[in-house]
This record gives structure tokens, C-alpha cells and sequence, in this order.
């Protein structure tokens, strides 16, 4: 008997201790190249949402939730981030819908142009943050670059392990619990950097986007459609990279087909609002907070004129829940803007 | 007994054979690991395809700051930010053709070039808006046909012309290895 | 499959699961089946030439023993009829058959090793020749890719046929335990190459399982992970910069090439014939240890028998001795004994013979000149410091310093700097080159790389060097300990948990330490395509 325990408590102290350093070692993106920390955020909502959102860096740098709730009162979360690929965002997608299930899905369609795996450091950076399920699985199955390996994503501390020689304070600080740096998904910048000139885009041999990506993408539509959910897909107003003609057609043929609303941005930027010498913080890429406020205000409105989602502002609870979302969202706007104002840059985010 | 020496011969030259018949793609130099590991195998240093403007030589994966000042001054200059991190890539346009760069540790280098009319040209002679055979004649068969586009690759480089009803729309040198 | 892959690992933690769960009577077989099994995950196409081995090696000697067999049985049947001559001569008529057998399996085996990995070598020489002598024709080189482990195995298969031709074991009947021997496959990346009669005491018996052999066997796999993984990977990237631009590191970044390169060969061979010997302890097979603290040796000679010693076993037992017994040498021996004079012409023959056996030694390594140049040079070393003997001996006896701590650190020193310059061409590949190299340690020596971060320029920064030096501190003070005898029973005497803590920390130290993942090379294990 006192073998057995014995051993038992040894095992219980290796793979705690193991444990304990994957959680350590591995990268928090606490300052500089936060994105890699948006995904993980989505587990820590208390309350259901009515729309999720899901792309890549064109959904959660150009919409915010906030702003949807403050106006529209919809309650909405962006499970988007860096390069999110599109079977990444459908696995996302699949596994949401094990938490929730939202009547309205937004889906950026600029991942249409990658139909193979990219990025090793992207994929890590969408696919470490979720909880395992069979769909975490799956999506690390579909992201895999020949250099990678499974085993690597099961353990991440095979993966990480050389970063023994980088830790910092916040390794240890945030190896349980980590601190909130997004607004539902949205990654705020109050930062401006106006558009100069936007090179064209080179021409392509072929224009036509991949079959793995229509693939999804179908499957995306069906999953909607399973689950009684409206599909929403948007192209962002962003300059670059370089929107196609041909693609635009392809996303207008393809919505007119299934019978899914389709809105580009790129084509509403007087609709909207948006200014380019003030609204945007890397020249046109992505568009900084005010901008983001004000496509959410179109967007907010478009779903209010053609979903029947309910204005859950009158929700006591809910309101409670979103108030205090709505302070953390405005206290990080006005100390961003405090840091432009002495900085004449957002020092925080840099890491400095 | 005699038979079964016999039959040790003929399996030792069946297995000359073998050997020798065997199409395995390695390099004459088969070299040995000898004591330590890996076999290091002789790469040939190829040059890369150049294009030259204003008497200046540039091919990719040049270091930037040595082939732009040869270039004069830019019509304009975009960084191009990419989803998460910063603005690292670099367009230079010049005009009638574009300079693309990538950062490798502390340097620059060139990672594409980019012709987009026809008053510059290869270093082969070919322009925008001359012919599939054009190409074919200047640079060979020894392409890959990426989805239309006739790709040349040496070095560390490749030449791709891409084509709009068998005339060319583009010309671009893109590099295939990184530093 | 690399050791230090995922897919090793999975692979042998299957092994020792189904080996220790099965009927204890199939054990060998599961292993020649998973031996097999590695072999073709290495390459399919490969497995026709290690079959060709196993099945000639397994025919010639079944037929040298049923000669020794008749043979035994006609001179006790015939023992009163037969006169002395008459048992010589047929003796003498048996072993001619025999000799035979052994000839065409020899034949075929080697000249199959010949051919795949000397074809090349041998064509490029001719090729060379012919140049010289203006000749515009060349031949042209042939594609063949080495099949794993066939320099090991055909030289382990050889040494069986040998021995059963010198009658000191009767061959083995079973083929499928024959085809074991030949293929086990932790023996198939580096070796050691073992002696079949030794093998054979327990790789086919019947196992139990042993906690206490199992548990010694998996520390030593981990010790050898250990050394792989944090010193040997960690360290061969510095190696591998150092060794891609001759221009830039010359002078004095020569002797840390030469330190670098020792310490990575050290780690990486051990390390990986520890895991060998850990995997086989485990299945509870006794396989030879290849490796007795080689950097303490205090000469060459000696270092030669504290490393690869396998190797060397078997370049002694069936080339240096078949030569300097062979008839015309003896005969050679007293022509020249006659010629030259006692003293040379005694050691004459030796140093031929010692001559063919460095020069096999140099190719076995390598198709190419650098590594026989390498052999020879151990050879030169080996024949100066012999001649040196006696001068060495007055230098003795003049001075007492023969024994002392300093002497022997002295002589730990020379040696290694010996064997680390020699080691060199394995790096450079090019003879002259290495001596250009070499040779520029002296002409162009830059101390001052060593205190203005010139160490830093080489792939390795500072963390990287603490985490050398303290393994290298451990390796060191095991290597210390194990002098008192076998460390781990030195562990196993201690409470139960300084073992368990031993294992783990080894195992933390591995996963966190290690040289493995995206960022490092992918570096093939030394040895890996013998």
C-alpha cells in the first residue's frame, strides 16, 4: 500500500511539475505581439452572445463590441486572430457552438486567399489558446506546416521549451491566470497613422481561390445552416493587402448562390464614415478605435435592420455583466490616449 | 556443393546489380558521416536571374541598402504591416517597377522585384507585352507551369512571367530561400 | 528514425510494453520483427540487402559446421585406422571446403559494402588517374544510397562467419535467430557490432521482468538522451558555423572547432550507445559497452581501447591477426628479421599489418580521402610514439615524473589535443584544407576571440554556454564517480527517492534543456548512415 501511494504521489509531483513548467514557459504575448493571447479570452464570458464574430486581423481590429452593445445592445464576441485561417475559424465556429449558440456569425472572408497553411508562429498563435476538444484536434490537423508536429501542440512544452533562456516576470505572473487585454475580442489602438499611397496589387497567374478554402468555407455555410444560424460574411475596409476584383466577384457569386448577405466595406466607406488620414493606426492595413466605432455603428445597424436579435440592454443582469466591460473599454481608450498625448505613441503596447 | 558455390555467384552479381541499377537520387560525392553527423552535401552556387536598371545589377536577396541607393530616389515608399507583427516587409516603387524587401535579423534584404510596365526589361530581353514564345526562345523549357504562369526558378531565386491570353502581364523575380 | 524522434519513442515504449506481455517464449521474435519493422521505416528497398546478408551468412556457416560436424564424427569412428597424415590430410581437405564457403560469403557481403559505399570513391580515383594521364574519358558516377547500418551489420555477420569457420561456436541453426543478430536494430545506427556468442547469451533467452535491471536500463537510455540532446545538439551548431566558413574562422577559432567538435563527438556517440545498451538492458540483453572514459586515456594505444572499442575488437581479431599470422608474412617476418636486423625486422611486419588495419579503419568511416588520411594519422601517431619509447624511457629516468598527478594530466592533455587535431578531418572533409586550417591554429592565432565575444558569434550565446558547461560539469563528475564503479548502483544504494529524483530531474533537464524543436537543425545521430 505505502508502495503504491508512494509511487502514485511521485507521478502526481512529475507531471505537476512538467505541468507546471509548460504553463511557465510558455508565451503569454503580453506586450508586443499581444494577438497570440486573443483567443483564450473567449473561456472566461460569463453570458451567452447573439453574434459571434470570427477572421482574422480584419474582424478584431475593425469592430467592437462594445460599441454594439453601447448602441444596439448586442451582445457580441470577435473569436478572431492573427492570420486565422479558415479552417481555423470553422473548427473555432464548431467548438463555439459547444458553448453557445449565437444567431448571427460574421466571418471575414480575406482568409479565402490562403488556401494552404502559412505560418508556423500564426498558427501557435490561434491554436495554442484553445481548450482541447476534438476540434482543437482537428484545426491543428488542417494548420500543420511539414515542420511541425502533433505532439508538439498536445505538450507545447516541447515547442516552448527553449524559451527557458527569455523568461520574464510576466511568465511567472501570468502562468495561471492572465490578465484581460481585449474587449470581447477586439484589440483596441488609438493610434493614427494616416494612409500615404497604397501600392496596387501585383497580378496574380490565377485569381480563382483554392478548393480547401471553398471547401470551409461550404462547410461553414452548412454548419449555420444546421444549427439554424445566420451566416454574415464581410470584407473589412482595409486598403491592403489588395482587395481583387475577381475575389470581390467570387464572394458576390458565391453569397448570391447560397443566399447569404454579403457586405464589403470597401464599398461603404462614405456609408461609414471612415477617414483614412484619421481613422486608421498602419496606414490603411487595419483600422485604429475611432474607426472600429464607426463601421460598428453601420454594422450594429445593418443587423438590427435584418436579424431580430433583442436589445438585451433592458437585461439586468446582462447589463451589469456589459457595464462593467464598457468601463475597462473606455478606461484603456482614455489611457491610450493619455500615452499619445505624452508619448506621442502607445509606449504600453510596445512593451517599454 | 559445387552448385551451391555456384549459387552464392549468382546471387553476389544479382546484387551488383542491384546496386548498381538502383535509382536512388544522390549526388556523385556520396560522402560518409565518418565520425560525426550529417552528410554535408555540396551545394553548387548558383547565381541568381538579375535585372538591371540605371546601369545597376540587383537580383534578390541582395542586401537592401546596397542596391537601393543604385536605384535613386523612390516615387513612393509603403511598409507593409502584416496581421500581427510589425510593419516589417517594404515596397519601394519605382515607377515602372517595384522593390520588395524582407528583414532578416538587422538587415534588409531583397525579397522581390517586381516589373509592372513595359518600358523596363529583363536582363534576357524580354518586356511586358511580348509573347509566350518570347519567353520560351529567351529562357527555355526548363519552367514549371504554376496555374498558367511560367515559373523559372535558379539559385535562390525564381523568374515568373504570368500570362493574359499568351502575352505577358507580368514579370516578377521572387526569392525561394531566405537568409 | 532518428533515436531522438517521436516516433523512437513511441516505437521502443511499444516495444517494451508487448515485450513483457507476450509468452516469454516469443520474445525474440517480437524483436526481430520490430527490428525488421525499423528497418523498414528507414527504407523498404533496403531491406533486400540485409536479407542477402542474413540468408548467405546463415547458409555458409549452417555448411561450415555440418563439415566440422562430419568431420568430428569420421575421425571418432575412424580414430584406430586413421594415421596422422591421413587425419591431416583430411582435415586439410575439409577445411579447403570450408574455406570455400567462407571465401563466397565473404565475397558477397563485403563486395556488396564495397560496391555501395566505394563505387563512387573508387570511380572518382580512376576517374582522377586518367586525368593525370590526359586521358579526356571519366567514368561515370553511379546513384546508390546507403541501406542503414550495413557497414555494423556486415561487419557483425562477418565476425560470426569467421568464428564459425575457426570452429570456436557451432553455427546458429534458426534463421530467424540468425536474422535477429543481423538486424537488432539498436545496434543498426552506431553499433556496437557484437561477438555472436556473446550476443547470444541472452538475446534469445526468455526474459522476466526485472524492476531493478529495467529501471537501470531506462536511466541509462535517459543519461544517453541527456548527453544527445543538451550537450551534443546544443553544441553542433557551433560546430556546423565554424565549419561553413573557413574564411572567417580561422586561427584560433580552429582549436574551438577542435574542442567543439571532440566534446559534440563525445556526447552524440556515447549518448547514443548509451541509449543502445540502455534499450537492450531493458529487454534484458547484455550488449558490450563500446566506451570506457575515453578522454582520460593517457595515449593513443590506450585510447584506442577506451574507444568505439567494438571497432577495434573486431579490426584486431579478424585483420591484424589473420595478417600477421598469414604464411607469407611469417616468412616476410624472418626475411626481414634477417635483412633489417632483429629490432626492425620484428616490427616490420606489425606495422604493416598495423598499416592495412589503419587504412580499413579510415575507409570504414568514410568514402573519401580525408578519412583514410584520418586512419593513417592515427597509424603515424600510433608508430611515432613507439619508436619513441626508449626515449621516452631515458627521459624518465632521468626526471621522476613518471606517474605523478601532473604527468598524467599532461599526457590526458596530449592525447586528446592528439586525437582532436587528427578529428579534424572529419570536419573539413578536404585534406588540404584541414591542414591549411590546422595549421593557420598557429600562424594566425587570435587569443582575443576569447575575451571580445567572439565565443557569441558562433550560434551559441550565453545561456547556451552555462548549460555546456554544467552538463559538461556533470558528464565530468559521473565520469569521476563511475571510477568507484557502476553509478547507478551507487544510486540504487541510496534511498529510493534520491534515484526517483535522479531520473526526474535528468528527464526536466532533457525537455527543457534540450537542443530539439523548431529552431535547432534537425541533426542526424553520428553514424547514422553506417
Amino acid at each position: 500500500m505505502k508502495k503504491f501511494f508512494s509511487i502514485t504521489l511521485t507521478f502526481v509531483i512529475a507531471f505537476g511539475g512538467l505541468g507546471l513548467g509548460q504553463r511557465i514557459l510558455m508565451p503569454k504575448y503580453t506586450t508586443g505581439i499581444v494577438e497570440g493571447a486573443l483567443i483564450e479570452e473567449y473561456y472566461h464570458e460569463k453570458a451567452p452572445h447573439d453574434v459571434i464574430i470570427i477572421g482574422d486581423c480584419e474582424v478584431y481590429e475593425n469592430i467592437s463590441p462594445i460599441t454594439l452593445w453601447e448602441e444596439y445592445g448586442i451582445t457580441s464576441f470577435i473569436r478572431g486572430s492573427a492570420q486565422q485561417l479558415i479552417w481555423q475559424s470553422y473548427y473555432l465556429l464548431e467548438e463555439t457552438l459547444k458553448y453557445e449558440k449565437p444567431e448571427v456569425v460574421i466571418f471575414s472572408v480575406l482568409a479565402m486567399k490562403y488556401d494552404q497553411p502559412q505560418n508556423e508562429a500564426y498558427n501557435r498563435m490561434t491554436l495554442d489558446g484553445m481548450r482541447p476538444s476534438v476540434q482543437k484536434f482537428k484545426s491543428i490537423r488542417a494548420s500543420m506546416l511539414p515542420e511541425e508536429d502533433m505532439i508538439s501542440y498536445v505538450f507545447p512544452i516541447l515547442r516552448y521549451h527553449s524559451r527557458w533562456s527569455e523568461l520574464n516576470s510576466e511568465d511567472f505572473a501570468e502562468a495561471f491566470k492572465r490578465q484581460r487585454r481585449f474587449h470581447n475580442g477586439y484589440y483596441m489602438r488609438a493610434d493614427i497613422k494616416p494612409v500615404e499611397t497604397i501600392p496596387e496589387g501585383r497580378v496574380l497567374a490565377n485569381y480563382d481561390f483554392g478548393e480547401n478554402a471553398y471547401k470551409y468555407l461550404d462547410m461553414m455555410v452548412e454548419l449555420c445552416k444546421e444549427n439554424d444560424i445566420e451566416l454574415l460574411l464581410i470584407k473589412a475596409p482595409s486598403l491592403y493587402p489588395f482587395w481583387y476584383d475577381q475575389w470581390e466577384d467570387q464572394m458576390v457569386e458565391y453569397a448570391k448562390k447560397h443566399d447569404i448577405e454579403y457586405i464589403n466595406f470597401l464599398e461603404l466607406i462614405e456609408e461609414t464614415g471612415i477617414d483614412f488620414s484619421v481613422d486608421t493606426y498602419d496606414a490603411g492595413l487595419h483600422l485604429n478605435v475611432t474607426g472600429a466605432e464607426k463601421l460598428s455603428m453601420y454594422l450594429g445597424s445593418f443587423i438590427k435592420d435584418n436579424y431580430r436579435l433583442k436589445d438585451w440592454r433592458s437585461d439586468g443582469d446582462l447589463a451589469e455583466i456589459w457595464q462593467e466591460k464598457c468601463e475597462f473599454y473606455h478606461g484603456m481608450k482614455a489611457l491610450q490616449y493619455e500615452e499619445l498625448e505624452k508619448y506621442g505613441y502607445l509606449k504600453s503596447i510596445k512593451g517599454e | 556443393m559445387k552448385k551451391i558455390l555456384l549459387c552464392f555467384m549468382l546471387i553476389g552479381i544479382m546484387v551488383f546489380s542491384f546496386a548498381a541499377c538502383s535509382d536512388e537520387a544522390v549526388d556523385g560525392n556520396q560522402n560518409e558521416n565518418g565520425q560525426n553527423g550529417g552528410q554535408q552535401d555540396e551545394v553548387e552556387e548558383e547565381t541568381n536571374y538579375e535585372f538591371e536598371h540605371n546601369g545597376a545589377l540587383i537580383a534578390v536577396n541582395m542586401e537592401a541598402s546596397e542596391v537601393l541607393p543604385k536605384l535613386g530616389e523612390e516615387r513612393s515608399y509603403f511598409e507593409a504591416p502584416s496581421c500581427a507583427f510589425d510593419g516589417i516587409d517594404k515596397i519601394y516603387s519605382y515607377g515602372s517597377f517595384e522593390v520588395h524587401t524582407y528583414p532578416s535579423g538587422d538587415t534588409d534584404y531583397v525579397s522581390a522585384i517586381i516589373l509592372k510596365d513595359d518600358s523596363v526589361v529583363t536582363s534576357e530581353g524580354v518586356y511586358i507585352g511580348d509573347t509566350k514564345d518570347k519567353v520560351l526562345g529567351t529562357y527555355g523549357e526548363d519552367y514549371q507551369n504554376m496555374d498558367g504562369a511560367f515559373v523559372y526558378e535558379q539559385g535562390e531565386g525564381k523568374l515568373q512571367f504570368i500570362f493574359v491570353d499568351d502575352i505577358v502581364a507580368a514579370i516578377e523575380y521572387i526569392a525561394t530561400e531566405s537568409k | 528514425m532518428l533515436f531522438t524522434s517521436h516516433t523512437f519513442v513511441i516505437f521502443i515504449s511499444l516495444l517494451f510494453l508487448l515485450y513483457y506481455t507476450i509468452p516469454k517464449k516469443y520474445q525474440w521474435k517480437l524483436l526481430l520483427a520490430f527490428s525488421y519493422v525499423f528497418y523498414f521505416i528507414a527504407g523498404p528497398k533496403f531491406l533486400i540487402y540485409i536479407i542477402i546478408t542474413t540468408v548467405t551468412t546463415y547458409l555458409a556457416a549452417v555448411r561450415i559446421g555440418k563439415h566440422y560436424r562430419h568431420l568430428d564424427a569420421y575421425l571418432k569412428e575412424n580414430k584406430q585406422t586413421l594415421t596422422r597424415e591421413d587425419k591431416k590430410a583430411y582435415k586439410s581437405g575439409v577445411k579447403k571446403i570450408q574455406w570455400k564457403w567462407l571465401l563466397s560469403a565473404l565475397l558477397v557481403n563485403f563486395g556488396m559494402l564495397f560496391v555501395i559505399k566505394y563505387i563512387n570513391f573508387t570511380i572518382a580515383n580512376i576517374n582522377w588517374t586518367l586525368e593525370v594521364f590526359g586521358s579526356g574519358q571519366g567514368l561515370s558516377f553511379v546513384s546508390i544510397a546507403l541501406p542503414l547500418g550495413i557497414s555494423f551489420y556486415t561487419f557483425q555477420s562477418m565476425g560470426y562467419m569467421i568464428d564459425v569457420y575457426r570452429g570456436k561456436y557451432p553455427p546458429e541453426r534458426n534463421l530467424g535467430k540468425l536474422a535477429l543478430f543481423v538486424s537488432f536494430f539498436p545496434q543498426l545506427i552506431q553499433g556496437p557490432i557484437s561477438r555472436f556468442d556473446d550476443l547470444a547469451k541472452t538475446l534469445f533467452k526468455e526474459h522476466q521482468i526485472d524492476a531493478k535491471n529495467m529501471s537501470f536500463g531506462l536511466q541509462r537510455i535517459l543519461w544517453g538522451y541527456f548527453k544527445k540532446l543538451v550537450i551534443a545538439d546544443r553544441i553542433l551548431v557551433a560546430v556546423n558555423t565554424l565549419i561553413g566558413d573557413t574564411a572567417a574562422f580561422d586561427g584560433s577559432y580552429v582549436f574551438v572547432l577542435m574542442v567543439f567538435y571532440t566534446i559534440q563527438l563525445y556526447a552524440d556517440f556515447t549518448g547514443g550507445i548509451d541509449i543502445t545498451i540502455g534499450i537492450a538492458q531493458v529487454l534484458g540483453i547484455k550488449v558490450q559497452e563500446n566506451f570506457l572514459r575515453p578522454a582520460f586515456a593517457k595515449n593513443t594505444a590506450e585510447f584506442w581501447r577506451r574507444w568505439h572499442i567494438s571497432l577495434g575488437t573486431w579490426f584486431k581479431e579478424y585483420l591484424f591477426y589473420p595478417i600477421s599470422t598469414w604464411q607469407p608474412m611469417l616468412k616476410f617476418t624472418r626475411y626481414s628479421r634477417q635483412k633489417f636486423g632483429d629490432r626492425i625486422g620484428k616490427r616490420l611486419p606489425v606495422y604493416i599489418a598495423a598499416f592495412a588495419v589503419w587504412f580499413t579503419t579510415g575507409a570504414w568511416h568514410g568514402s573519401s580521402w580525408n578519412f583514410i588520411v584520418w586512419g593513417l594519422l592515427n597509424f603515424a601517431v600510433l608508430m611515432i610514439s613507439d619508436e619513441l619509447k626508449p626515449l621516452y624511457a631515458m627521459f624518465h629516468g632521468r626526471f621522476n615524473v613518471e606517474g605523478t598527478f601532473h604527468h598524467k594530466v599532461f599526457q590526458i592533455l596530449r592525447t586528446n589535443f592528439l586525437m582532436s587535431a587528427i578529428r579534424l578531418l572529419d570536419c573539413y572533409r578536404d585534406v588540404p584544407t584541414t591542414f591549411r586550417m590546422f595549421g593557420s591554429m598557429f600562424a594566425r592565432a587570435d587569443l582575443s576571440i576569447f575575451t571580445n565575444g567572439g565565443l557569441l558569434d558562433i550560434g551559441l550565446n550565453v545561456e547556451d554556454y552555462w548549460v555546456l558547461a554544467i552538463a559538461l560539469m556533470v558528464v565530468f563528475a559521473v565520469a569521476i564517480a563511475q571510477r568507484r564503479g557502476s553509478v547507478r548502483e551507487q544510486l540504487y544504494s541510496k534511498p529510493a527517492i534520491v534515484g526517483r529524483a535522479v531520473f526526474y530531474l535528468l528527464f526536466v533537464a532533457i525537455i527543457v534543456f534540450g537542443a530539439y524543436g523548431i529552431g535547432y537543425e534537425s541533426s542526424q545521430f553520428i553514424y547514422n548512415q553506417f
